[in-house]
């Protein structure tokens, strides 16, 4: 076999695991991504699977409990009145207080204590660029 | 002030306007008083944008609150060197600052070359960077103003994210423009060598210092951003694979593929057409980027917000990647030509061969990842979220089959190696690596991955050494000079060589770093009464109390820590959270770091009673990455600083050129 032969064989090996791996990626490492609201709608369906969902704080339903490190809230859909209650062991993310933060809980539904089950709490940074003048117009403010 | 900003910024749109049109005259009639009277034009636009930059900097230090900008990220009681970083802490300010970047860069390219008799380039290179000056002038002007005005002017601005008030923020996003932004010189370089169509490798030798260049500092701007979320954002790691991160590395991973296969078309003239290809692509995804973050579209934790930016930059991009695709299928034929072909399994050729195949492999990865949740989306109506397990699963076997390229690549020849060469050079390596693998086992590390990046570590830092060892017993034996100098006339003789391997022993250095961090991170949580102690593997904490504190923009609060490790007292650690004016407290780590592992503390909240939650992150070899990136550094720029032989070596590719055009033009 010539060497260019060879070269090209590797190289479609090594292209071809590849694709395998992105496979294997997308099987273990994708999951839904659901506002408050369609995960509630689909819990059914969804059942027991990993999810991430995404809604506004209800920032008065906030309770941290020092002993046991759970922190219980329920989280708003942004645009409609359905809440979910959701647990967290671990530390209380940053900024999670004001009023109106949206955050992403990852993790899955406990049919038993019905609450959600968050492994970990993804805290949108506020205000980068243009959120926080968005921010201010609806307060009106400016 | 304000206006004379506003002025300064329209005149450099119009003036970049008329190098356009006067470089378009030049050109078609061949016309020297055109081009020369663009090459004035372009040093005034940089001129014009210097002013207007160096204004809104002036705004930001008066605190002048009549301004929209300003007021939106600063504030009176700001320290001025986070007041100078306003510049590109928001949308508008940092696209000021990334054109004005690309005004400096075409500055520099036009001082560097116009005075040369055979700079028959210079036009080209300079319509494609004047077109993207042009393109960020008028984003400036119309799209996301800087001086625009604030209906009400406010007492007081809004004040800097407290997040942003770190030293990391006040590196990462220059470093990352100057990276982004360096790139474009070389694919303008690739664009006027694929317009003029004279596809020599001229254009990477012109270009090779600022491709090097540009990649420290994209290199550097990442690292720094990893470095700022580790020591601010206060969740224990430095990478998450968000899409904003990925974002950054994207074109990273395709500017390090362009930084070896040029080496090939330099060596061999093989991958004319891929290389033109990977410029290309490392310009696009630097756009890209700017795209997603700025757009809103993918859902990030950054959260950059929506703003209709983005798709003026997606629009620029799909314009660019048009204009290149176009330019090299016109040019296909010419490229193919005198193409010398892959002769052997085991060359150096066909090494970096197939290390191109898994940069572009992460890259390609990366890429599906970031926009799957797009295309799941559109295609089915479903959003899915794609997780850091996905980028895990794929990348690090391709991390870990890079790892191994670059651990034979060296060893083997040009062309093809002899078996029996190839069994010499091997034999030291792999057999310090297989000895290796009983004290990795013993030392605990027994999952197939990690021990497998351990052992290529060390495979990769021996075969490195033995290239150090041989090259100076090379001048020992033949020249007859004792050690120390003979190692020092190697490396500062064969810079591009030694500063090339030691860029790869800092690569080694900030892979032990990560796999360690990657697979071997401790956290756990921890409730705390003053006075109390806890053990966590080798260190014992002991809990003080908490402390208030003041300081002029914040104050804060403190939970004194202090520790022992093995017994004995190393330090006192401080984990605070802070309340910056008008915002919620914000959590600020404390950090304690040897050369064996990182002790990561994060205070978590506290009670009435003192109480405190505390979690302890242990990052064993972290600081491998810092420091690896400062040895990856240091080699790059070794390896491009220029010789004292400077001069001729230019000379040199000057005549080539020169050579090549009076070819060309006998034809």
């Amino acid at each position: 076999m010539k060497g260019k032969t060879k070269v090209i064989i590797i190289s479609l090996v090594i292209i071809a695991a590849f694709l395998y791996l992105v496979l294997i990626g997308m099987k273990e490492g994708t999951m839904y991504y659901l506002e408050v609201g369609e995960f509630i709608n689909k819990m059914d369906e969804i059942g027991q699977l990993k999810v991430r969902v995404n809604g506004e704080i209800v920032a008065k339903s906030l309770d941290y409990d020092t002993k046991s490190l759970v922190l219980a809230f329920s989280l708003k859909d942004i645009k409609g009145p359905q809440v979910l209650n959701v647990h967290y062991k671990g530390t209380p993310p940053d900024l999670i207080e004001q009023e109106g933060v949206t955050l992403v809980a990852e993790g899955s539904y406990n049919r038993n204590k019905n609450v959600f089950v968050a492994k970990q709490l993804l805290v949108k940074c506020p205000s980068k660029y243009e959120k926080k003048d968005a921010y201010e117009k609806k307060d009106g403010k400016v | 002030m304000i206006n004379l900003g506003n002025y300064s910024l329209l005149i450099s749109f119009f003036l970049s306007l008329l190098v356009c049109i006067g470089l378009l005259f030049g050109i078609k009639r061949k016309d020297g008083r055109f081009i020369e009277a663009s090459y004035r034009g372009a040093k005034g636009v940089f001129f014009f944008f210097t002013i207007a930059t160096s204004l809104l900097i002036y705004v930001f230090i008066n605190d002048d609150f009549r301004i929209e900008y300003v007021v939106s990220y600063s504030d009176i009681s700001l320290p001025i060197f986070y007041k100078i970083t306003g510049l590109w802490a928001g949308q508008k300010g940092s696209l000021l600052f990334w054109g004005w970047l690309l005004s400096l860069f075409t500055f520099i390219t036009i001082k560097r070359d116009e005075k040369k008799v055979n700079s028959f380039f210079l036009p080209y290179v300079l319509m494609c960077l004047n077109l993207m000056v042009l393109f960020f002038l008028f984003v400036i002007n119309f799209v996301t103003p800087p001086f625009e005005l604030i209906a009400r002017i406010p007492k007081d601005g809004n004040g800097l994210n407290p997040l942003l008030q770190n030293p990391g923020m006040v590196f990462h996003p220059p470093t990352l423009y100057l990276g982004y932004v360096g790139f474009t010189v070389p694919f303008s370089f690739a664009m006027a060598a694929l317009y003029t169509g004279d596809l020599g490798d001229w254009w990477i030798k012109k270009t090779r210092a600022w491709t090097l260049f540009s990649w420290v500092l994209l290199t550097l701007g990442i690292v720094f951003g990893g470095w700022w979320a580790y020591s601010e954002l206060g969740w224990g790691g430095v990478w998450a694979w968000d899409p904003v991160e990925n974002a950054s590395l994207m074109p990273w991973f395709t500017a390090t593929a362009f930084l070896h296969s040029v080496m090939i078309q330099e060596r061999r003239g093989m991958m004319k057409v891929w290389n033109l290809f990977l410029i290309l692509l490392t310009f696009a995804l630097s756009i890209f980027g700017t795209f997603i973050t700025r757009s809103g579209i993918i859902t990030s934790v950054h959260a950059f917000g929506q703003s209709s930016v983005g798709y003026v930059f997606l629009g620029f991009l799909l314009m660019m990647v048009a204009l290149g695709t176009y330019l090299i299928l016109t040019r296909y034929e010419k490229l193919k030509e005198k193409n010398p072909r892959i002769e052997s399994l085991l060359s150096k050729e066909s090494s970096f061969l197939y290390n191109n195949i898994l940069f572009l492999g992460l890259a390609f990865a990366t890429f599906w990842g970031t926009i799957f949740p797009l295309i799941s989306e559109a295609v089915k109506g479903v959003k899915i979220s794609v997780g850091p397990v996905f980028f895990n699963t794929v990348n690090s076997p391709l991390f870990l089959a890079l790892l191994i390229v670059m651990a034979i690549c060296p060893l083997l020849a040009w062309r093809r190696t002899s078996s029996k060469g190839a069994l010499r050079n091997f034999i030291i390596p792999s057999s310090m690596m297989i000895a290796s693998l009983p004290l990795l086992y013993i030392l605990g590390i027994r999952d197939f991955l990690p021990i497998l990046f351990y052992a290529f570590s060390v495979f990769v830092l021996v075969s490195l050494s033995r290239e150090f060892y041989i090259g100076t017993r090379a001048g020992v034996k033949h020249r007859g000079e004792n050690w120390m100098s003979s190692f020092l006339n190697l490396i500062t003789k064969n810079r591009r060589r030694y500063g090339g391997f030691t860029v790869h022993v800092g690569v080694i250095m900030m892979v032990i770093g990560l796999a360690s961090y990657g697979f071997y991170q401790f956290k756990e949580d921890f409730t705390l009464m003053p006075g109390q102690d806890v053990t966590v593997k080798n260190y014992q904490l002991k809990y003080l109390g908490l402390q208030s504190f003041k300081e002029s923009n914040y104050s804060g609060l403190g939970a004194i820590v202090d520790v022992y490790n093995s017994g004995e007292f190393e330090g006192t650690l401080r984990p605070e959270k802070r309340f910056y004016k008008k915002q919620e407290p914000t959590t600020e780590v404390a950090i304690m770091n040897n050369y064996k592992e990182d002790l990561y503390l994060i205070l978590g909240g506290w009670e009435q009673n003192n109480l405190i939650t505390l979690t302890v992150v242990i990052n064993p070899f972290l600081s491998w990455l810092w420091i690896g990136t400062g040895v990856v550094v240091f080699g790059a720029i070794w390896a491009v600083i220029p010789r004292r032989k400077k001069e001729r070596e230019v000379d040199i590719i000057e005549k080539d050129i020169l050579l090549h055009l009076q070819e060309v033009e006998g034809k």
